[in-house]
Order: C-alpha cells, then sequence, then structure tokens
C-alpha cells in the first residue's frame, strides 16, 4: 500500500484516525494496540507471509535485548551475545536479499551453474533488520534501558509509517516517544502538512521527472549525448522528491499519531561538498552506518593499534588520514551494498568514498584557498558534477558502464536531434522549477514575508492548513489518473 | 584542575584540527570547529585518550554533546 494512493489516504488512514481518536487516543497501551494492529495490518497489505518474520525478527531481538544489556561497560557475555545478534540480523537480510547474487556471481566466475533460490525479499526488510539492530547496540552500549514490553519493540520496528522506507530511526531516539507521545491539535496540523507536502512533492514533481527522464533516455534514433545527461538531471531530481517526499509523510505521519521521527533530509543538493551533502541527504542511513560501523570499526583494538604503529614509526600525516580514509571505505561499500545486490550499487557507494577521501586530503583546503565567490562557484560545480555522475551509477542498474559512456559520447548516435530537443524543451520548465525547489527558496522567502506583514502564529496555521488542503487536493487529482508509481525506495 | 585539562585539551584540538586559532571552553561544541566531523572525531577521541591515559565508552563516544561533558568524564576517570 503506498502512501500515495487513494486507498491509503481514503480507507487505511480514514479507519486508523477513526479507531485511534474515537477509542484510544487516552490510554497509552490502547494507542500502541492500535498502532501496531494497523501497522501489521499494512505490512500485511503487501506481505501476507513475510509480517510473521517480521513479528519473529522482533521477538528475536526482544529476546536479545535481555542478554545483551549493559550499564556502558559490557562484559564477555554481553559481547558474544551481540555478535550472534547481529550475525542473526545479518543472516536473515544476507539470505533474502543477497543469496542470488551470491550465487550468480559465483556461477560467472567459477563457471559453476548453481541454481537460483526462489525467495521474494520482503518488502522494507533492508529498513526494519537495521531498526531492529539499533535496538539490540544502544542496549548494549547503555544507552538506552531494555524494552520489556514486547508491544513496544514491536510498535517501535514495525510502525507503519517508517516500516518500509524509513527514516531509520534509533531506537535511542524513539525510547522515551514509545511512553509518552505529544497529542496536540497543533502536532497533528503540522503532521497533515508534512503529510500533504510530501504527497505532493512525489506525485507531482517526482513521478512527472520520472516520465521525463524516460522520454529522454528513449528518444527516438537515440541515445543522445545531450539527451542523456538532460535524463540524469531529471533523476537526480526524481530520487530527491520521490525519498524526500516519501520521508515527509513518513515524519507527517509520525506527528499525527504523537511521534517526532529524525529528519531524513535538508536540501543536501545545496551542499558544496560531498561530506557535506551526506550529512543532509538521508541522514537517518548516514547515522545508523556512523554510529553502528564507523565508529565502531575506528574505536577497534586493530585501527588503534594500526594508528599506533604509524605515529611511532614517524607517519604522523598518514597515521591522521589513512586509519579513517580505511573505515570509511568499509562504511562506503557497506553502504552501496545496502541499497542493493547490484554491481551498480557497490560502485555508486565507492564513488562517493574516492571523493570524500580527496576532500579530506586535499580538496577542502584547495577550495579553501579561492576568493569567496570563486569557492561558491567552482565548490558547486565540482558538487554536480560529482553527484550527477553518482546518480546515473545509481540509476544505470543494467549496462552501467555502456550507459555512462553515452553521457561522454560513446556509442551515441551524435549530440541530440530534433526529437530529443522536443521532450527537452517540452520539460524545461519542469527542470528549472524543480531544480529551483532544491534549494531552501520557499521557507526563506515565507520568513521573509511573516517578517514583513507580520504574520503571528495563528495566521501561519491558516495559511499551512490551506496550503495542506490545496496540496493534498492536487496530489489526489493527479494519484486518481495516475498509473501504478511505486516509491524508488521500496525495493531496498 | 580543570584549567589543567583545558590546557591540554586545546593543545590537543589544536593539532587534530590543524588550526592555532581554536581555543576550546566547556561550551565548545562540534559546530563552532571547522573540521569537527563524524570523520575527524574518533581521531580526536583517540588522542584524548592517550593524553588522559583512559578510555571512552562507546555509549559516550556517540553522545558527547560538548567539551563539557568530555572534561567531567576526563576529570572523573582520566590521569591528569
Amino acid at each position: 500500500m503506498l502512501f500515495s494512493s487513494l486507498i491509503f489516504i481514503y480507507v487505511f488512514l480514514f479507519a486508523l484516525i477513526i479507531c485511534y481518536f474515537l477509542f484510544a487516543r487516552r490510554n497509552n497501551t490502547a494507542r500502541l494496540i492500535v498502532l501496531t494492529v494497523f501497522s501489521l495490518i499494512f505490512y500485511a497489505f503487501g506481505e501476507p507471509v513475510y509480517v510473521f518474520l517480521m513479528i519473529g525478527v522482533v521477538l528475536v531481538n526482544y529476546i536479545f535485548g535481555f542478554l545483551c544489556a549493559s550499564d556502558g561497560e559490557p562484559g564477555k557475555k554481553q559481547k558474544l551475545f551481540l555478535a550472534l545478534a547481529i550475525v542473526l540480523n545479518l543472516g536473515c537480510l544476507g539470505f533474502f536479499k543477497y543469496t542470488n547474487f551470491f550465487i550468480t556471481n559465483i556461477n560467472a566466475v567459477a563457471g559453476t551453474d548453481v541454481a537460483l533460490i526462489k525467495v521474494v525479499m520482503p518488502i522494507g526488510i533492508s529498513f526494519f533488520t537495521f531498526q531492529a539492530m539499533s535496538y539490540v547496540i544502544d542496549v548494549y552500549r547503555g544507552v538506552s534501558q531494555v524494552q520489556r514490553s514486547f508491544l513496544k519493540l514491536l510498535m517501535y520496528v514495525s510502525f507503519f509509517p517508517q516500516l518500509i522506507a524509513g527514516p531509520i530511526v534509533r531506537y535511542q531516539d524513539i525510547e522515551d516517544q514509545l511512553q509518552n507521545q505529544v497529542i496536540t491539535a497543533e502536532h497533528i496540523n503540522d503532521g497533515i502538512f508534512r503529510f500533504a507536502l510530501g504527497a505532493a512533492k512525489k506525485v507531482v514533481i517526482a513521478d512527472t521527472c520520472y516520465y521525463a527522464s524516460e522520454g529522454l533516455f528513449n528518444a527516438d534514433g537515440g541515445p543522445f549525448v545531450l539527451a542523456y545527461w538532460a535524463g540524469v538531471l531529471f533523476c537526480f531530481l526524481q530520487i530527491y522528491f520521490d525519498f524526500s517526499g516519501y520521508s515527509d509523510m513518513a515524519i507527517g505521519l509520525g506527528k499525527i499519531f504523537g511521534f517526532d521521527f529524525p529528519e531524513n533530509f535538508d536540501y543536501p543538493y545545496a551542499s558544496t561538498s560531498i561530506a557535506e551533502f551526506w550529512r543532509r541527504w538521508h541522514i537517518s542511513l548516514g547515522t545508523w552506518f556512523k554510529d553502528y560501523l564507523f565508529y565502531p570499526v575506528l574505536k577497534s583494538r586493530a585501527w588503534r593499534s594500526m594508528t599506533k604503529k604509524m605515529t611511532k614509526s614517524g607517519h604522523k600525516k598518514l597515521a591522521k588520514y589513512f586509519p579513517t580514509i580505511l573505515a570509511s571505505f568499509i562504511v562506503w561499500l557497506a553502504t552501496g551494498f545496502w541499497h542493493g545486490a547490484n554491481w551498480n550499487f557497490i560502485i555508486w557507494g565507492l564513488w562517493y568514498w574516492l571523493f570524500q577521501a580527496l576532500e579530506l586530503l586535499f580538496l577542502d583546503k584547495l577550495f579553501a584557498k579561492l576568493p569567496k565567490v570563486l569557492y561558491q562557484i567552482a565548490a558547486r560545480i565540482y558538487f554536480f558534477a560529482v553527484v550527477l555522475i553518482g546518480t546515473a551509477i545509481f540509476f544505470f542498474e543494467n549496462n552501467t558502464f555502456t550507459r555512462i559512456g553515452y553521457l561522454f559520447g560513446a556509442g551515441t548516435s551524435g549530440f541530440t536531434n530534433i526529437f530529443a530537443n522536443a521532450t527537452l524543451l517540452g520539460n524545461s520548465v519542469l527542470m528549472v522549477v524543480a531544480f529551483v525547489l532544491c534549494f531552501p527558496i520557499i521557507p526563506w522567502l515565507y520568513g521573509k514575508a511573516r517578517a514583513k506583514f507580520h504574520i503571528g502564529a495563528d495566521a501561519d496555521r491558516i495559511i499551512k492548513t490551506v496550503a495542506a488542503v490545496a496540496m493534498l487536493t492536487v496530489a489526489t487529482v493527479r494519484m486518481v489518473g495516475n498509473t501504478y508509481s511505486p516509491f524508488l525506495y521500496f525495493r531496498f | 584542575m580543570e584549567e589543567k585539562i583545558i590546557a591540554k585539551l586545546n593543545e590537543i584540538f589544536r593539532d587534530v584540527f590543524d588550526d592555532e586559532s581554536i581555543s576550546v571552553t566547556r561550551e565548545t561544541t562540534a559546530d563552532d570547529v571547522e573540521d569537527w566531523d563524524s570523520l575527524t572525531h574518533v581521531t580526536l577521541i583517540g588522542e584524548v585518550e592517550d593524553a588522559f591515559s583512559m578510555r571512552f565508552m562507546m555509549k559516550e563516544v556517540v553522545s558527547m554533546k560538548n567539551v563539557g561533558e568530555m572534561i567531567d568524564i576526563i576529570s572523573a576517570r582520566g590521569k591528569i
């Protein structure tokens, strides 16, 4: 069930809101039961069998929570149980997501003919296993208390707004909210606004960008260099509006039911470096990898002794950069692989690793030497070039290198032709508008207007309500006429 | 004692972030120091651990909000 579908908004959500506000509002346990039951129905709607797998994953982690818990200094026993919990979680994820990838590659390398297994990957498994692992690790580190209530843990993992495509909420961020939610009219209003905003971003902008990019990639007589670059630019716009739109809807739904999820996007395309970009894009995944992979690797005994050896032998610069860059290699490899069992995702991850490393080593210092205006221009050109090619690697799942080659003229039928030009021209307004909206221009203008026309809190609320109704209406109209348009991140 | 810790921390910060203009206070956060991000955080932690012959717990590494919290942990467990 898609958030941006009529059945979700006008049947599922409607029924949930009635049950929730009529019967459950005043009692925390009742609220959690209603939300959990509806979440399970939501998941079962798409995965009638795997819903039991998900409950099983929660149960296993619920038990391991008791075995791993520490006050901050875990002992040998806790370490062992944590390792076991991680092996089980990753094993489950690996089985469903990566088995066929490994079989295919082994067959290709060894010339064998091992048959592929017939499993379909459960929707959202990459997201919910990461949330479940977050619980066990937080409890192991003593950052969070053991959750004695199975209902609360099940609710944390299965809560439908963030179940299928994030944001990946760390357990420590939601622990208290499982007990106390903020249920006020203002919070609900904010939630509705965020949800409407996300719906509009998805069905009005992202879906239109998708059709534009397909038109350009498949222009009659092509492929063409110009059409391919423009197509990649539309993919670049599509993925932002699709995924950040989804996150807005998830955060908005969370707010309607009293939960505050962490933000997932912060105008990432307004960045001037790759390091900054990854602090502002899919923030919840970056935070997860930072907390649960990058820091532990860097703080491990192996890494410390590597650093010490380098310092002792007089290689101070090496000791400062090499261990960090090596650890970030592992993180980017994992990030790429997390996105999908395909080589293009691994190359995509390492592409970002390369530029993040170059920035740490010398690019940052180089850019910093430029005068301010020149810096803004040079850094942004560099940034867009890296991210556009990154987007191409991400989207070109098949024939990755051939299609990247088209961008540089290899194997194309020329620069452009009349059909490609017509498609490009027909979508040029969309391109400009969508690109401008990638920058925080509307919040900035609205802030100015509020100050100038003295728009108080009440008027602000009315404006936002009107805007929400308008966005939801436009989105609904689009949904009625729309063919199936799943979110990009549902595959991960 | 706190002054001593701050003086030593100052030296470490200047060394790790290659910036002689840094002077830390209890209120200093990662936002105040240009290069203090996730890539340099653990390097900094490692240097502080060596200087005060102590270890930070993972829980502290991920949740320290400012230099003040770091100083409190050092004064409780570090050798000054």
